[in-house]
């Protein structure tokens, strides 16, 4: 697909095999050549981040409900730190809740994506994501646009 | 005692009272001074008696002397130093009627006239024993004569005053007989006006009296209803006097014994005796009133809960008097006991419920979104072209079930959603969200060729997303319950409102807005108008309009929520009209 994204590291957290299967499948698909890194709970991806070898990921896929520690815990841990400001969160989850909406946007996720029932809608979200130019994104967010309707 | 009833009674026994009072001292005074009259009078005539004795006995005397004097004088026996009368003795009588001079001058005069003829007497008799007889004789007796008249005058002059003073007593008698009489006699007035008076008072307070008892037997009964018991503590006797009602809160017979404030202290419960008594004790340093909460614990166990509230007072004798009243309010608290657990039972029914809507809108979604998430895989995966025909079939019905499945829970969801109360009205243009319904119904619209109005509509005060929901519900019904083929054609009018009669209840134009929507659709019965609204029933429809049941529960829902109402009203294959009322906003009205 689009080449200049090529080189961008994503990382995907959800607790839930079938769903990892389903976006790892969904980026084979889409034929992007990502590094596409998987993480079963928070505190994996969390123990990664913070690991100084590193490399900085673009974009994070992150799950709300997990188990230990859930997809809220870790957005705010991740923005406390300075050197993660750049770090686009997409927000990954099956509620729709205006609760989780309202939190994770006011903590700082970049989009919400309710979990699509249709394999092709998942792709398309993620094509999307991928897609979007963060900067102009970022600078005109707000709660319409943050939620991310397929 | 008829004719006084008929006046002011009371008014007239005081002016009765009051004359007679006066009357009876003026009588006094008047008897007294009659008294002193008599008195006075009394003495006169003792005096005048006594001069008039005195002077007769001096006439006797004068006779004696003057008879002997001739006797001698016809005897030739000249002894006049013998014979001379005593100018002293005769003084001696003149002087007790001096007496007199006081009340009456005349006796100074006539006694003065007497001594003057004693002297003339004396004089006449001398001469004639000291001269020739004959020339001599005829002056004595003329000066005896005169001496005669002139004691006779003045004994008969004593005697008028004396029948003039006994005259003035007899009147004075009589007047004070009569004053006498009239003193007994006003005496006995006053005695039956204040009998009257005394009687018209007792009965007066008798009936005060009864008044009173009265009133204490409706307090007394008032006490058993309303539950509570007063009190009153003398300060002085150290007393503690409760009411009928107070023994009963001390499961105590009414009056059956007596209590100092100390044993009444000692009813109550020991964790609050303390501080009770403290406040109490308190209470009498700046003798202000006082409420306190606490308890009574029985003898036999039994724990009463009491408000008390005293203030001090001071009665007749000046003494200091803590009066008031005890409220039993085990049974208040009881029931607010009840309340309270009932409330905590709802509020974690309630949180029940939420957990259950999660569980519908999360837990359950998530398997059917992996159900529906691999369905659209083999869809995908061209799996289908290798299979037979049977299982073409059978994955188009597992594809159709769990849609139909996915509706359920996104009603079900939307109709838990429109139960959580307490959301925040604001204001709301019905203009705003038909445009924004009509966008995201466009393809529908579009596939089906259907064609929507809508009118000028207002705005209202309302949840911005239920009336969305309420509006969505509607327009998707119309557009779905259709006939194959039909072109839809839906209106969406704001009417004109006079006075509609819904349920029993009159709905005016003043307070509410009238919206109906009316399709072309299949209609329905109107006998199955009622049923339309109630939650999972669905009316009796071909296969291809299977909905969830819930979609027309959640508009009446949420028209409940806002106070409205939402009728409808069917024509079999020929359409239906769904009413909207939803109020009018303030400023409106």
């Amino acid at each position: 697909m689009d080449t200049t994204h090529s080189q961008m590291n994503i990382l995907l957290c959800d607790d839930d095999a079938d769903d990892r299967l389903f976006f790892k499948e969904a980026m084979t698909e889409l034929k992007v050549q990502n590094d596409l890194k998987v993480f079963e709970n928070g505190s994996e991806l969390m123990d990664y981040l913070h690991h100084p070898d590193t490399l900085l990921p673009h974009i994070l896929f992150l799950d709300i409900n997990m188990p230990c520690k859930s997809g809220l815990e870790c957005l705010k841990e991740i923005r406390e730190h300075a050197k993660f400001k750049n770090l686009v969160i997409a927000i990954y989850s099956t509620s729709n809740s205006e609760e989780d909406i309202e939190e994770t946007f006011t903590n700082g996720a970049n989009i919400f994506i309710k979990k699509p029932s249709d394999f092709s809608l998942l792709k398309k979200a993620i094509h999307h994501v991928l897609n979007i130019n963060w900067q102009y994104h970022t600078d005109g967010l707000n709660k319409e646009t943050f939620f991310l309707s397929l | 005692m008829k004719f006084l009833k008929k006046f002011n009674h009371l008014t007239m026994l005081k002016i009765a009272l009051g004359i007679s009072i006066f009357s009876i001292g003026y009588l006094i005074t008047m008897f007294y001074f009659q008294m002193d009259d008599l008195k006075e009078y009394k003495h006169r005539i003792v005096m005048y008696n006594t001069a008039n004795v005195n002077i007769l006995h001096l006439e006797s005397e004068i006779e004696r002397d003057s008879y002997f004097a001739q006797t001698q004088v016809l005897n030739f026996n000249l002894s006049p130093q013998k014979t001379n009368l005593d100018v002293n003795y005769i003084n001696t009588f003149l002087e007790k009627n001096n007496l007199l001079n006081d009340i009456d001058a005349e006796v100074l005069d006539r006694n003065a006239r007497i001594k003057e003829l004693v002297h003339e007497y004396n004089n006449a008799k001398n001469q004639l024993f000291t001269n020739s007889h004959t020339n001599r004789a005829g002056v004595f007796n003329s000066s005896v004569i005169a001496l005669n008249r002139s004691i006779s005058n003045y004994s008969t002059y004593l005697e008028s005053q004396i029948r003039i003073y006994n005259d003035n007593y007899d009147i004075r008698i009589d007047n004070a007989k009569t004053s006498g009489f009239l003193i007994a006699l006003i005496s006995l007035v006053i005695f039956i006006l204040s009998y009257v008076k005394m009687n018209e008072d007792l009965y007066e307070l008798r009936k005060i009296n009864d008044e009173i008892l009265f009133m204490n037997e409706t307090l007394s009964n008032a006490e058993m209803v309303a539950g509570f018991g007063s009190w009153k503590i003398n300060t002085v006797q150290n007393k503690f006097i409760i009411s009928d009602n107070f023994y009963r809160m001390l499961n105590l017979e009414p009056r059956e014994r007596e209590f100092t404030v100390e044993e009444v202290m000692n009813y109550i419960h020991p964790e609050d005796r303390e501080a009770v008594v403290k406040l109490h004790k308190e209470s009498f340093l700046n003798k202000e009133t006082t409420t306190l909460w606490y308890r009574y614990l029985l003898p036999d166990g039994v724990i009463r809960h009491m408000v008390s509230t005293g203030k001090f007072l001071n009665n007749s004798k000046g003494e200091l008097v803590k009066i008031g009243v005890n409220q039993d309010i085990s049974e208040l608290m009881t029931k607010t006991k009840e309340l309270e657990e009932n409330n905590a039972k709802l509020v974690s029914i309630n949180s029940e419920l939420e957990s259950f809507n999660n569980i519908i809108s999360h837990d359950l979604q998530e398997p059917l979104r992996k159900i529906q998430m691999f369905i659209s895989r083999i869809e995908s995966k061209e799996f289908l072209e290798s299979a037979s025909e049977t299982t073409v079939t059978y994955f188009e019905k597992i594809k159709a079930a769990s849609a139909r499945m996915q509706n359920l829970m996104t009603d079900l969801v939307e109709y838990t959603r429109t139960l959580k109360a307490g959301r925040v009205f604001e204001e709301v243009d019905l203009n705003f969200i038909l445009s924004e319904i009509q966008e995201e119904l466009a393809f529908t619209t579009e596939e089906k060729n259907a064609k929507i109005t809508v009118d000028q509509l207002p705005i209202i005060s309302g949840t911005r997303f239920q009336i969305q929901q309420l509006f969505i519900n509607l327009i998707s019904n119309a557009l779905k319950y259709v006939k194959i083929g039909v072109e839809p054609n839906i209106a969406v009018k704001l009417e004109t409102l006079d006075s509609d009669v819904i349920n029993d209840k009159t709905i005016t134009g003043a307070e509410y807005h009238k919206i109906t929507i009316t399709d072309n659709g299949i209609g329905f019965e109107q006998k199955y108008a009622d049923q339309l609204f109630i939650l999972f029933k669905r009316l009796p429809t071909e296969e291809i309009y299977k909905g969830t049941g819930l979609g027309l529960a959640i508009c009446k829902k949420i028209v409940d929520n806002h106070k409205g109402f939402i009728t409808a009203v069917g024509f079999p294959n020929k359409g239906c009209v769904f009413t909207v009322y939803l109020l009018k906003k303030e400023k409106d009205a």
